[in-house]
């Protein structure tokens, strides 16, 4: 990996590895291998990944920077998270110090539902930070188990506009059509084919934009193989195909 | 139809989208090797990292500090 030459072997970098306990998880293949899977367990699914934890394994953060100063940074900004968390505990439920949980959090990635809820409760919200906020909330819900998103989503979506509701539903969209990949992924083609077709007939369609757009229309194109559909194919097909002959190679 | 389809289910397949175009099991003892070589490169050692992660949260513990922790491979090319 680039980043160990890059970052990992320079001096400097024990100057912020003194401050925490360097974790080191390999995915080798070998089989029957402790741990080996670790970065599946907790849900991640690229190389390299970096991230924050307890001391109990508990996710506080997934880092997206690739430098030690964003390191060193968001490491800050945890600890500032703690600190504020411990006087929100201790009583001090003031307006400015939800506001400023609320937005650390949000900002972090790494708010419960429970816990934005209860901020943005407390705190008072101007129109950028309630949009933030609500852009928050998918974050949270992305993050969750499939029916429990369509729970607290519906819940949600009750108390917000129109377009919190659109944004929700194509998240939503987003995150079944991911569970029927993985069905696929698990040896259950049949099963994904059939329920990316029972969302294409209850007119649910991802947005060009979407990470799902290429698998919904390619096992799309699947099922209009089986069914000797050739209108579907030729939508589906018509969808796959400038993505397609985009792929390199 | 079909031509095409097959077709692009090749170019899924490289994306990982068809598992009967995956990589095949892979060798063990090669897989083992690649963990070795990438268990001792330099900065391992160097940087203090832990491998272990039952260990990794037990000095957490002890010394009330975050894990950092990095998530890599050894079998990638």
């Amino acid at each position: 990996m680039q980043i160990e030459s890059r970052v990992l072997s320079k001096d400097a970098i024990k100057g912020f590895t003194a401050k925490v306990v360097p974790f080191l998880s390999i995915m080798s293949l070998v089989p029957d291998r402790k741990d080996d899977q670790l970065l599946v367990d907790y849900g991640f699914n690229s190389f390299p990944t970096f991230a924050f934890l307890d001391a109990e394994g508990k996710l506080l953060l997934q880092l997206q920077g690739r430098e030690q100063k964003d390191w060193e940074e968001a490491a800050a900004r945890l600890a500032r998270q703690s600190e504020l968390r411990a006087k929100w505990a201790a009583g001090g439920e003031d307006k400015a110090l939800a506001g400023e949980l609320l937005t650390l959090g949000l900002e972090l990635g790494n708010l419960e539902l429970a816990e934005a809820e209860a901020l943005a409760a407390k705190a008072e919200l101007g129109d950028e930070e309630r949009m933030r906020y609500e852009e928050g909330l998918l974050a949270i819900l992305s993050r969750m188990k499939l029916d429990a998103a369509r729970k607290e989503g519906k819940r949600l979506a009750e108390g917000f506009g129109e377009a919190f509701a659109k944004r929700l539903d194509a998240l939503l969209l987003d995150m079944e059509i991911m569970a029927l990949v993985e069905m696929q992924r698990g040896g259950d083609l049949d099963a994904t084919i059939k329920g990316m077709h029972e969302l294409y007939a209850a007119g649910r369609k991802p947005d060009d934009k979407a990470r799902t757009f290429l698998a919904y229309w390619y096992f799309l194109t699947q099922h209009a193989d089986r069914t000797n559909d050739l209108a579907l194919f030729r939508e589906a097909w018509g969808n796959v195909r400038p993505l397609w002959s985009a792929t390199p190679g | 139809m079909s031509g095409e389809t097959r077709t692009l289910s090749l170019v899924l397949g490289v994306l990982g989208l068809v598992p009967g175009l995956r990589a095949q099991d892979p060798d063990p003892v090669v897989m083992q090797e690649k963990l070795d070589a990438k268990l001792g490169e330099p900065w391992v050692e160097k940087g203090g990292w832990i491998t272990d992660f039952a260990k990794a949260k037990e000095v957490a513990k002890k010394e009330k500090k975050l894990v950092f922790a990095y998530f890599t491979r050894s079998y990638s090319p």
